[in-house]
């Protein structure tokens, strides 16, 4: 219903003289009907690009932009929130606990004076479709923290906003229920086919509801476009973990043989790349160098267990022991330590593994992240894309082998 | 628009700076009886004539005194107090304790100063029960060696209920465990008041302290109403009250402003002080 | 070998507080049986000591201070009233807001707030007498409420802050206007702390002495606390009337003490160590 545009926003916060520069220079566009994600650690500074969204704060420099109209501009709020048609759920929710749930989500109806009648027929209509129309009655105290939720998604749908604006909504929800509530959103999204934005730093949220997101660092855009790109193909460390788990190794850079550079890991291996597959050409030789790996991408069997030995897609990393195996959702998570080296790199595994045992430590190499000293990455993933991902039968084939 | 919500607010705090910047006016002028009309200004005339005033200077020390005496006393019971409350076991008979001492805060200092008049009457008061026990008297409010006394006494009376919920609120504010692992370790009560909960009382103690002082700085009616105006228990606000009356209107200003310079040097640091406190909700 | 120790203990604990609440009430104790005195009682018995019933001094002495108890009843709950509203309007302008100039508002408040208010006898009896509102209610109520209106608002601003951010940001993305969220948000969120400004404002009204003092000249603009100069008992006065004048006095705060204790403990604590506790 409407499309959100900014443009070199940047915010900057003065306390007792002291510049705080929050936001630096975001600029990004989503279009009308779009879910729209963006995703950072906190204090990177997520919230408040979010408020200047909502018209909560003023840009310090830059405009925002709803449709043609610029809502904000250089530190001046020229629509305020009231007049934006914003639905707003806050992480904490915010409901007025002195009113029942009906009154909660009747409250922007009342504030724009419509008839009761009126009222009445939208407040029973998106309770029937939240599920809540029990609980109506009753006021935010007396109901459950998913039953809550929902209540302030009604509310913030209520006014038919031609916006909904989400702050770390699930958060403050038991981890049974967030799926249910992440569907909930996403199907009321796409029904009034709203232009909706959300915030949070756990990528579930975001994988599950954008479509596109924006990861920001230090007030900064890191990375931008489709939210599986962020995941398979991350512009810099930071980005790659904050959309998902990952686990690094340090490792040097050396010229290998003809057109190919050789990343040496501990002592044991040696990974080849084709110039072609990286972005810049590698100066000079014993660059420090990090190879990221996501847990899916990489397997764990027997120490001396040769079964992917002369795999297209399997390297050996290195051998080591199980510090810890746990689990999680269907999932067991193991975490591994390599023999020589100092950082434990996390696996996930399809069946547990006992704790101190030995392993090899194999990883799928098209999987296979490159970044510099200074974590950003080194890939050129236009040509090593084509061979992301193997299927997980096969995955499973070859570990049932061992 | 916001700032509509302040304007009422704002009207009526520009009358008491109206009021203080007139008494600093008529201060400097010669306001009185003698001339009604058209005061001659006469530079600090007044201020020097009032601070050669014996019945000023008396009352000004009286009143020193008595917020002297009245802090001191007040916060130690308030200390005593809040501690005897404080290691109740029974969280009833902590909230009714703590009523009980402060409930004299909700009665009219002149109902207290009519029933402390009383109490102190030399034959049927409180010394009805030292001449049954052949103890010795107590003159009370007929002798002006003691007078003086009798009214700090009620004021302590009054106002060491008010410092024990300070001193208490404080308390409360220490982690149980923290006390609970004393205990584990034995600490006897006392230590327990002087080494744990003490040291986290500072705040209380300014509190209690800037309060008490407030309302003893403006003391007027206990004494006004048990002795009338009297020369051995006058206050600095009975003293401008009795130029007032007198008609010595720029004396009554001299005083009014020496107190909002007392009350001034107390409550500007106090309210910088507390500014950060009572608005903590960001 | 601990326990008797530690019985003995826990009576000396409890004995030193019964003993220093049993001072505590000895005025309580005397209104009581003093202010039910007979005429005959009063010149056998010593104030301490109670004898038989009787209720002619509370009835004497009830109908003697009815005006007076309906102008302090008249006088502290507009004052409480109007402080209470206005300060909790300017509360929310403190919420609202965090600049310096509402910083330095709120500080200049908060010092009148604690500004002793005999300070301004001469020219509000000047300003009074020139409106013609001496000795009437509006005069009265009008310098009342310049008095403790700063504490209202100190109060009611403490109270306030305690409410969270996102509910009014809530309100306002729900485009309610400022008075809608102050009306319907803000306000019946801080009910429980108007309820503490109002009872801190109704007994210090009540209770104060020198403003009517001042301001008031005719016998049936005299308050309760006024009405009381003439029960301090001269020579032949008896004292059953003295105190059951004070204990019809103090009736009313006294009742709101004990029957919203809470609320007051909770207003003081508040001016205190602010909206935390």
């Amino acid at each position: 219903m409407v499309k959100i545009g900014l443009e070199n926003v940047t915010k900057i916060f003065t306390k007792k003289k002291l510049e705080n520069k929050v936001l630096d220079d975001i600029s990004f566009e989503v279009a009308d009907g779009n879910f729209f994600g963006i995703i950072g650690q906190s204090g990177a500074g997520k919230t408040t690009l979010l408020r200047i969204i909502a018209g909560l704060e003023g840009p310090t420099h830059g405009k925002v932009k709803f449709d043609n109209t610029v809502v904000a501009e250089e530190g001046k709020i020229k629509v305020p929130i009231e007049e934006r048609n914003i639905g707003m759920v806050f992480q904490t929710w915010a409901l007025y606990p002195h009113l029942t749930s009906y009154d909660n989500i009747a409250f922007p109806l009342r504030a724009k004076k419509m008839d009761e009648n009126d009222i009445e027929s939208t407040v029973l209509h998106l309770a029937k479709m939240l599920g809540i129309t029990e609980i109506l009655v009753r006021k935010p105290g007396r109901i459950s923290g998913g039953q809550q939720q929902r209540v302030a998604v009604a509310r913030a749908l209520s006014k038919s906003p031609s916006l909904l604006l989400l702050d770390e909504p699930f958060s403050n929800l038991d981890a049974t229920i967030k799926d249910n509530a992440r569907s909930l959103i996403r199907t009321v999204q796409k029904e009034l086919s709203i232009t909706a934005i959300i915030v949070s730093h756990d990528p579930a949220d975001i994988f599950s509801l954008a479509s596109d997101t924006l990861a920001i660092t230090d007030g900064r855009n890191a990375q931008m476009g489709r939210t599986s790109d962020l995941y398979h193909k991350p512009s810099n460390l930071t980005v790659a973990r904050s959309i998902g788990e990952m686990s690094v190794i340090q490792g040097l850079m050396t010229q290998g043989s003809g057109k190919d550079v050789e990343v040496k890991l501990g002592d044991r291996c040696k990974l080849g790349f084709r110039r072609d597959e990286l972005i810049a050409i590698v100066p000079e030789n014993n660059t420090e160098v990090r190879v990221g790996f996501r847990p899916e991408s990489l397997e764990v069997l027997e120490e001396n267990n040769t079964a992917l030995k002369g795999s297209d897609y399997w390297v050996l990393i290195g051998n080591g022991f199980v510090k810890i195996c746990s689990y999680s959702a269907g999932i067991f998570r193991v975490l591994i330590r390599l023999d020589g080296l100092d950082d434990d790199i996390a696996v996930s595994s399809d069946v547990s593994i006992d704790t101190d045992s030995r392993i090899s430590l194999y990883a799928k190499r098209d999987d296979l992240k490159l970044f510099d000293s200074n974590g950003n990455s080194m890939l050129n993933y236009s040509m090593s894309l084509g061979k992301q991902g193997s299927s997980n039968d096969e995955r499973r084939r070859i570990y049932a082998s061992t | 628009m916001t700032f509509l919500f302040v304007v009422p607010t704002l009207f009526f705090a520009a009358f008491l700076i109206y009021f203080i910047i007139w008494n600093l006016y008529y201060s400097f002028l010669d306001y009185s009886i003698l001339h009604a009309h058209n005061p001659p200004f006469v530079g600090f005339g007044t201020y020097s004539s009032v601070l050669g005033d014996p019945l000023f200077v008396t009352a000004f020390g009286r009143t020193m005194l008595w917020v002297v005496v009245c802090l001191a006393v007040t916060n130690a019971l308030g200390i005593l107090i809040a501690s005897l409350i404080f290691f109740l076991e029974n969280g009833k008979l902590k909230s009714v304790y703590n009523s009980l001492f402060l409930y004299p805060i909700s009665i009219s200092l002149a109902a207290s100063a009519v029933i402390w008049t009383w109490l102190y009457n030399p034959q049927e008061g409180i010394n009805s029960i030292f001449v049954a026990l052949h103890l010795p008297t107590f003159s009370g409010l007929s002798s002006p060696s003691t007078s003086e006394l009798s009214l700090i006494i009620v004021s302590i009376w009054i106002y060491s209920g008010l410092s024990a919920i300070f001193y208490y609120s404080s308390f409360q504010g220490v982690p149980s465990q923290v006390i609970e692992s004393a205990r584990a370790d034995a600490a006897k009560a006392h230590t327990i008041v002087f080494k744990i909960l003490l040291p986290e009382a500072k705040n209380a103690f300014i509190v209690a302290t800037v309060t008490i002082f407030l309302f003893v700085l403006r003391m007027f009616s206990l004494p006004y109403v048990a002795t009338g105006l009297d020369p051995f228990t006058m206050t600095l606000a009975e003293q401008m009250f009795n130029y007032f009356t007198t008609e010595f209107f720029s004396k009554a200003s001299v005083v009014s402003i020496i107190v909002v310079i007392i009350a001034a040097a107390v409550i500007v640091p106090y309210a910088l002080f507390g500014v950060k406190r009572w608005i903590s909700g960001d | 070998m601990i326990r008797p120790l530690k019985i003995a203990k826990k009576t000396i604990h409890h004995a030193i507080l019964i003993i220093l609440a049993a001072l505590w009430l000895i005025p309580v104790y005397t209104m009581l049986i003093d202010g039910m005195k007979s005429a005959g009682g009063v010149l056998t018995t010593p104030i301490l000591q109670p004898t038989g019933l009787s209720f002619t001094p509370l009835i004497t002495v009830s109908s003697a201070l009815e005006l007076p108890i309906v102008n302090s009843l008249i006088l502290a709950i507009a004052t409480a009233t109007i402080s209470t509203f206005i300060g909790a309007l300017a509360a929310f302008y403190f919420y609202k807001g965090r600049s310096w100039t509402n910083n330095t508002v709120f500080v200049i408040i908060a010092i009148a707030t604690f500004i002793p208010y005999q300070i301004t006898l001469v020219p509000i009896t000047e300003i009074l007498s020139t409106l013609g509102l001496f000795n009437t209610y509006p005069g009265l109520i009008f310098t009342f409420v310049i008095f403790h209106l700063p504490g209202g608002a100190l109060l009611m601003t403490i109270f306030m802050s305690n409410l969270p951010k996102s509910i009014v940001e809530s309100a306002r993305a729900d485009g309610a206007s400022d008075w809608i969220v102050f009306s319907k948000v803000a306000f019946p969120l801080t009910l429980a702390g108007a309820v503490s400004t109002f009872i801190l404002t109704f007994v210090e009204v009540w209770n104060n002495f020198f403003i009517p003092l001042v301001l008031t000249s005719t016998p049936n603009m005299y308050t309760a606390s006024i009405s009381l100069l003439s029960y301090t008992g001269g020579y032949g006065t008896l004292y059953n009337d003295s105190f059951a004048a004070a204990l019809v006095a103090s009736l009313i705060p006294l009742l709101v003490f004990v029957l919203l204790g809470r609320y007051f403990m909770r207003g003081f604590l508040a001016l205190g160590s602010g909206s935390k506790g």
